[in-house]
């Protein structure tokens, strides 16, 4: 095996899903070559660094401001099978 | 757009006992249940899967979008059509992986809306090769965090995956960030199994490259 054929099992090879006799191929891959090596440790910190540190924060104020405009829209419009809204607003607040 | 790919009619009895077995002690997902109360017009059912959900839509909106303001319109939308669309949808899929297809969809219109980028579908920015073959091979320091701090990492992370093509960046986020599984990404985006993972394949190399030229350990250890 070498780089090329390495790189494309990559995602395979994170994901678990790499047959027994073709993760033994990328074990001695990986065990001979120093930059493969390095790719995979840094891709996998890659991967770990967003999926820990989700670099877009969603505030609880927010999550409350969201949820009541949905609900909001969704009961003036009221289109779920068997449900009238009393007292509605036909204008949904956006 | 609903999530509309079929799932075959699987005729019980011919299935091996153990298998049967297996089938059929499946517990069904909690929001089977939710679904059909808010189908009922249980609306507090309804406002129980926003809860679940929104924090998922809205990051995922944030990040095909990169804009605030952008995800927050889309968040509402996403919910209100699905409100909308309740009888639609057949359970064939999971519903929070219907809900992920049209906050892409409506994430999409929005770029396209703003044509600030010229590359806003899943097909017309992936040619690029940048990325596909690592030039950098040094090694990071132990851990990023400890080189930091939250802000500026937040920050690196925001400008690093804002670069990648919107494409790319959509099946990372949703398959690294926000934990589909490869068949759930390739369904909310209406893309094969292959080309989820070969998107996703360069996009890890991408940001892997590109966060290397922050996170790379130098001779003398230092920032």
């Amino acid at each position: 095996m070498n780089c090329t054929d390495f790189l494309a099992k990559l995602t395979d090879y994170f994901d678990g899903e790499i047959d027994p006799a073709l993760l033994t191929e990328v074990k001695e891959h990986l065990g001979t070559c120093h930059h493969c090596e390095v790719v995979v440790n840094t891709t996998r910190q890659t991967i770990d660094v967003y999926r820990h540190r989700q670099p877009y924060e969603f505030p609880e104020e927010l999550s409350t401001r969201l949820r009541a405009a949905v609900m909001e829209r969704c009961l003036a419009v009221g289109k779920l099978p068997d449900v009238e809204v009393v007292g509605a607003t036909k204008s949904a607040k956006k | 757009m609903a999530a509309t790919t079929p799932t075959p009619e699987v005729d019980l009895t011919v299935l091996p006992p153990d298998l049967l077995e297996a089938v059929q002690a499946e517990p069904p997902h909690p929001d089977v249940e939710l679904v059909a109360r808010a189908k009922a017009g249980d609306t507090a059912a309804f406002e129980q899967l926003v809860r679940q959900y929104e924090r998922q839509i809205f990051r995922t909106a944030q990040h095909i979008t990169q804009n605030r303001e952008d995800a927050e319109d889309i968040t509402q939308d996403v919910f209100f059509k699905a409100f909308q669309k309740l009888e639609q949808f057949q359970g064939n899929s999971k519903f929070s992986t219907w809900l992920v297809r049209i906050a892409v969809n409506e994430s999409l219109m929005r770029l396209r809306k703003r044509k600030t980028s010229k590359t806003v579908s899943m097909d017309q920015d992936v040619q690029t090769e940048e990325g596909s073959i690592p030039r950098d091979f040094a090694e990071w320091r132990p851990n990023p965090e400890q080189n930091y701090s939250q802000d500026e990492l937040a920050e690196i992370l925001r400008k690093t995956i804002a670069g990648l093509p919107p494409g790319f960046r959509t099946v990372f986020t949703l398959r690294d960030i926000e934990n589909l599984s490869t068949e759930e990404t390739a369904e909310a985006l209406g893309l094969s199994v292959p080309a989820v993972k070969s998107r996703l394949l360069r996009a890890r190399l991408q940001l892997r490259e590109r966060l290397s030229r922050y996170f790379r350990k130098t001779k003398e250890g230092s920032k």
